[in-house]
């Protein structure tokens, strides 16, 4: 079930009219979990039993680990959850990929093909085993204790708005969300319930508006032209390459921010808080920074389960960090999809963000450098920093090696063909006039961080003619063929 | 108070959704098979000349008809050909302007047809999680429409877009394409140059199974209303004494290779039910240049000196036909 159809909004509006019209907390309880299981059921198919499976698992391996004493118990437990859900991944997402490389190196030697399994990658699976498996690690480290009863624990994994793209919710954050509204508490008050309040739900709504005008109306309308682009790249011109790279970087932008908007404002309309997932990337000034504004609650996880882990004991060697960050960006790049373009962009990016890192080790002095941190300086690391991961977004989009090493090329070694640029303008006008505009909206909402809430609490019919004005844009550039989100595909 | 703000997006909703359709109302999109009111069939109703049709998609734009009605001319006195392909056509929309082709008395009418003219261009909407599992019969999507034909809905971007383009056409913003040029015979098509250069061969391998199988499949409903109205077609024009063929499109032998035996069975076996229950003959060009090196894409031969066997194997069907 897509966001940007028909079927979500009016999946949304009966489950959030249920919610008005039913305050029982057991039954508000009981129909958010079906609700949830339903939405996935709609997106799945049969492949929700993955998605029990998951949540079967976890609850009663953090349960077991919780209750036992032995350590080596919680180890062979914990390892027991990292397998399965590992192990459902690895199976759905990467079987294939692994088969055919065998296949590649058997050719070699003459043996024969082994059939590919051919299994459809179930939607979401990269975000629901990650939140499972972030939950069971938590309560090993006895950071967290386990749900209090499998119905909370399910709300948890499945919870509808971020189910199938994120943000990848911390058990840490969201149990004690479900508590306070589920708890039976007799604590006559009414916030700790699900209950629809008007901050929230003008907030909500304003939310899912910009979600839905960044999906539909900058995304879908600059795809088709970045589509043209890297269809077949060879012959084209720098300046050509160029406009496609940043026309992609900002559909993937539009794309994922925005599915995380709707998700978070559908979530804020019922209540919950979900964590911010992007913070202004395009204005990262390191690779470093762009990870902790881009897809935070990815690369906060693998922070928190992958890096620190390797890197907590061996601080003091800098060749041990290096490997550290080089693994985890490594990670979220596979952690993307099974295919040599997403190892070359997790390898791409473990080299920016491993060589930052060790440059600041070995110049301290940079950290307090009064060039860097001029504002000169400042657009001079934006722009170089936004070159560099512009380059590595080529790996994302482009599939075919020749096609991208033909555009890294001509991204690298500019060429100063500008014939053909006047032509090149004329044809592509309304994709390259989104993309100014997109820049411009960015940049005035980077320098007022307070945007989203200034709108919400805009005078009601000044709302109206804000909402009027963004779903007017939406429909009059609404192609009737919707394209899925870019990130169900992870 | 939340009633109110829910009131606020069901008007924001409604004033957006009805500036939309009143814009709509006022400047409607043509469309390329929009051909019902085009001067063509008005200019022609009252001649002399035998006319000899040519109906379908883009897989017979390709076609010189300047060529084809030349030669005609030179055998048959009196006789004129005219190639109506358009870009995008299915029977179903072939359907609405066929009135009109009927009024024009035509002596032999050649339909051309191919896989995904029987499953209404669908494959353009198909979603890409395609799951092995049996799909869900419960749809709230098709509370609201019994499937997505492109062509029956109203699509908000090509209205704005064609709005602003015929506003701004006279300012030189929106220029002609270069070297674009229409023939004389074919009134509803145009070529650009792309549509003249052949492909290369590396090139027309770059082709992906699952697209293959999305532009092919014979989705039962949709096939079967397709074939309705083909058959609808059939039935007018033989009413009025048309002679009526069917011939199947050329396709490209990497296209071909990937189309699944299943939706080909399916598809030939449409054709024989159509020959069957109308007499039509049925000429199968599917793989007879399969191989050449005569293709602008794989389902397009190019228009260019060195495609013409295309043209003139139509000819020669015409000839055999009028013999």
């Amino acid at each position: 079930m897509l966001f940007n159809s028909v079927d979500f909004l009016v999946f949304f509006a009966f489950v959030i009219t249920i919610t008005v019209i039913i305050k029982n907390k057991n039954f508000s309880y009981v129909f958010l979990v079906a609700a949830s299981y339903l939405f996935f059921y709609f997106s799945n198919n049969f492949l929700i039993s993955l998605l029990i499976f998951s949540t079967v698992l976890d609850y009663y391996v953090a349960k077991e680990i919780w209750s036992t004493n032995s350590k080596s118990k919680k180890k062979r437990l914990l390892i027991i959850s990292i397998i399965g859900n590992l192990g459902l991944l690895g199976f759905f997402k990467y079987a294939d990929f692994g088969i055919s490389q065998f296949n590649d190196l058997f050719k070699l030697i003459g043996l024969n093909d082994i059939p590919l399994l051919e299994i459809a990658l179930p939607v979401g699976i990269s975000f629901y085993t990650f939140q499972t498996l972030g939950y069971t690690i938590d309560v090993y480290r006895g950071q967290l204790s386990p749900a209090k009863s499998f119905k909370e624990f399910a709300l948890f994994v499945a919870f509808f708005p971020q189910l199938v793209a994120g943000p990848i919710l911390r058990a840490s954050n969201f149990l004690p969300q479900i508590r306070e509204k589920f708890s039976q508490l007799n604590t006559k008050n009414y916030l700790k319930q699900i209950l629809v309040q008007r901050s929230n739900l003008k907030l909500g709504l304003t939310l899912m508006s910009f979600g839905f005008f960044k999906k539909m109306f900058f995304a879908d309308n600059i795809a088709p032209f970045v589509d043209e682009i890297f269809l077949n790249p060879i012959g084209l011109d720098s300046f050509a390459i160029i406009l496609g790279t940043i026309g992609f970087g900002i559909q993937l932008y539009c794309d994922f921010s925005g599915y995380s908007d709707i998700a978070i404002g559908a979530a804020l309309i019922l209540g919950f808080k979900v964590p911010q997932n992007f913070n202004f990337p395009f204005f990262a000034t390191s690779p470093a920074e762009f990870w902790r504004r881009w897809h935070i609650s990815l690369s906060t996880w693998v922070k928190d389960y992958v890096f620190l882990p390797l890197a907590i004991n061996h601080k003091k060697s800098k060749l041990r960090i290096f490997f550290s960050i080089f693994t985890t960006m490594f990670l979220i790049g596979i952690w993307h999809g099974a295919g040599w373009n997403f190892i070359i962009f997790g390898i791409i990016h473990g080299l920016y963000v491993g060589i930052e890192t060790s440059i600041r080790s070995i110049f301290p002095s940079l950290q307090n450098n009064s060039f860097l941190k001029s504002r000169f300086g400042k657009i001079i690391s934006i722009l170089m920093t936004q070159y560099l991961i512009f380059l590595s977004f080529l790996a994302f989009r482009v599939h075919d090696l020749e096609h991208l090493l033909y555009s890294v090329q001509k991204l690298i070694f500019i060429d100063l063909e500008i014939n053909e640029i006047p032509s090149f303008i004329l044809e592509h006008k309304l994709p390259l006039f989104l993309m100014i505009l997109f820049l411009i909206i960015h940049f005035i909402s980077f320098r007022n961080p307070k945007t989203l809430d200034k709108i919400s609490n805009l005078k009601l019919t000044h709302w109206i003619i804000f909402l009027i004005i963004i779903f007017t844009s939406i429909i009059f550039l609404y192609d009737a063929n919707p394209r899925d989100f870019i990130y169900f595909r992870f | 108070m939340n009633k109110t703000i829910l009131i606020s997006i069901l008007i924001a909703l409604t004033f957006s959704f009805l500036i939309f359709y009143t814009f709509h109302e006022f400047f409607p999109p043509q469309k390329a098979s929009d051909i019902k009111d085009h001067p063509f069939f008005a200019e022609n109703k009252n001649s002399d000349s035998e006319k000899i049709l040519l109906l379908g998609g883009s897989g017979a734009i390709q076609l010189n008809s300047t060529m084809i009605n030349q030669s005609l001319n030179q055998d048959y006195e009196n006789h004129v050909f005219y190639n109506l392909a358009y870009n995008a056509d299915t029977p179903k929309q072939r359907y609405k302007s066929i009135n009109e082709t009927v009024m024009l008395e035509p002596k032999l009418v050649l339909y051309g047809i191919t896989y995904y003219d029987f499953n209404g261009f669908i494959w353009m909407n198909t979603a890409k999680n395609i799951q092995p599992l049996p799909t869900i019969e419960l749809n709230p999507s098709k509370l609201f429409s019994s499937y997505d034909d492109p062509f029956l809905e109203i699509n908000p971007k090509e209205t704005t877009l064609n709005f602003i383009r015929e506003s701004l056409g006279d300012t030189g913003f929106f220029p002609t394409k270069a070297n674009r040029f229409q023939l004389e015979n074919s009134p509803f098509s145009f070529f650009d140059e792309y549509q003249t250069i052949i492909a290369n061969d590396n090139d027309l391998k770059k082709i992906s199974s699952d697209h293959v199988k999305n532009m092919v499949k014979q989705n039962e409903i949709i096939k079967k209303e397709q074939v309705g109205y083909l058959k609808e077609i059939i039935r007018l024009l033989q009413n009025n004494d048309t002679e009526v063929i069917i011939f199947v499109f050329p396709q490209q032998k990497y296209f071909l290779d990937l189309v699944p035996e299943d939706d080909k069975a399916i598809f030939y076996a449409s054709l024989e039910e159509i020959k069957s229950e109308f007499n039509v003959k049925i000429y199968d060009l599917s793989d007879n240049y399969a191989v050449l090196n005569i293709w602008m894409d794989h389902n397009h031969v190019a228009y260019n000196k060195k495609s013409m066997i295309f043209s003139d194997d139509i000819y020669k069907i015409i000839i055999k036909e009028m013999d």
